[in-house]
């Protein structure tokens, strides 16, 4: 249960509306327990109701502006995609990038990577976490969204591009980096 | 980005791929033992990549600890409610 509501308050930003999207999600599975045909796929399947009643409630009633569209990739061409992710970036942050220091994820707070995960775009937020909080596969994830694998895994370096975009420019606003060196968070 | 200056047979991928790689092995999707091998083998001789698996590795770590959440008592008693309600 924990892990559904986690997943909604990501998704909605709210505890009333997380708290909402669950217990909507929960009776649209109670009334429709039948349909799963294996209780190991219990997990998945609750999920799978989660972000569809998001997707077809939750959502449209939202009044946040439309989020920019970014086009969907299914290539398993990793590198090329990587690549071209890379190449639109600032120089700024590629040099950063390419010269990465673990302590710059240790010195950020949590509040600092939720911040940056809620400004993803919902299908790379859902994306990202799906797999890295609750440890699904890419194969399972693909089945919850009713998505290609590969597209999956396009969103996955896609994410993590933004999201380190995201946290990098609240580094450099916090002033814990400095053009390329890292600071000693003060928090 | 790759400051390798060992032989260039001994590196069978390049940084990209290794960068790619690295995302399917924090991901849990790299279960080929020959793309582990030759992951494992690039991060042996880049710095640079190494570095990053270190940074993406901690990120993912700190990612999966924030993105974890309590269901609040009021949820809980509702959703009680609601299986009684059936």
């Amino acid at each position: 249960m924990d892990s559904l509501y986690a997943l909604a308050l990501r998704l909605t930003r709210n505890t009333a509306d997380a708290e909402d999207l669950v217990a909507e999600s929960a009776t649209r599975a109670w009334s429709a327990i039948t349909t799963l045909e294996h209780r190991s796929r219990f997990r998945p399947w609750m999920f799978r109701i989660l972000h569809n009643s998001f997707i077809s409630d939750y959502r449209k009633k939202s009044v946040r502006p439309v989020e920019t569209s970014y086009n969907e990739s299914s290539s398993n061409d990793g590198k090329d995609e990587i690549a071209s992710l890379l190449i639109n970036q600032p120089d700024e942050f590629l040099n950063w990038w390419a010269n990465p220091e673990r302590e710059f994820a240790n010195n950020l707070l949590g509040t600092d990577i939720m911040a940056a995960i809620e400004s993803l775009p919902d299908s790379f937020r859902i994306t990202v976490l799906l797999i890295n909080v609750e440890g699904l596969s890419y194969d399972e994830t693909a089945e919850i969204l009713g998505v290609p694998p590969g597209t999956v895994r396009s969103r996955m370096r896609r994410g993590r591009t933004l999201l380190q975009k995201a946290l990098w420019i609240h580094a450099k606003e916090a002033g814990l980096i400095t053009g390329n060196t890292l600071m000693e968070s003060s928090t | 980005m790759s400051d390798n200056t060992d032989k260039p047979d001994i590196v069978e991928i390049d940084c990209l791929e290794a960068i790619d790689s690295l995302y399917a092995y924090l991901d849990g999707e790299l279960d080929d033992e020959a793309s582990l091998a030759k992951f494992k083998q690039h991060l042996n001789h880049c710095r640079s990549c190494y570095s990053r698996a270190e940074l993406e590795g901690v990120l993912t770590e700190r990612i999966k600890e924030t993105g974890k959440s309590k269901t609040p008592e009021s949820l809980q008693n509702r959703l009680r409610h609601l299986i009684d309600e059936f």
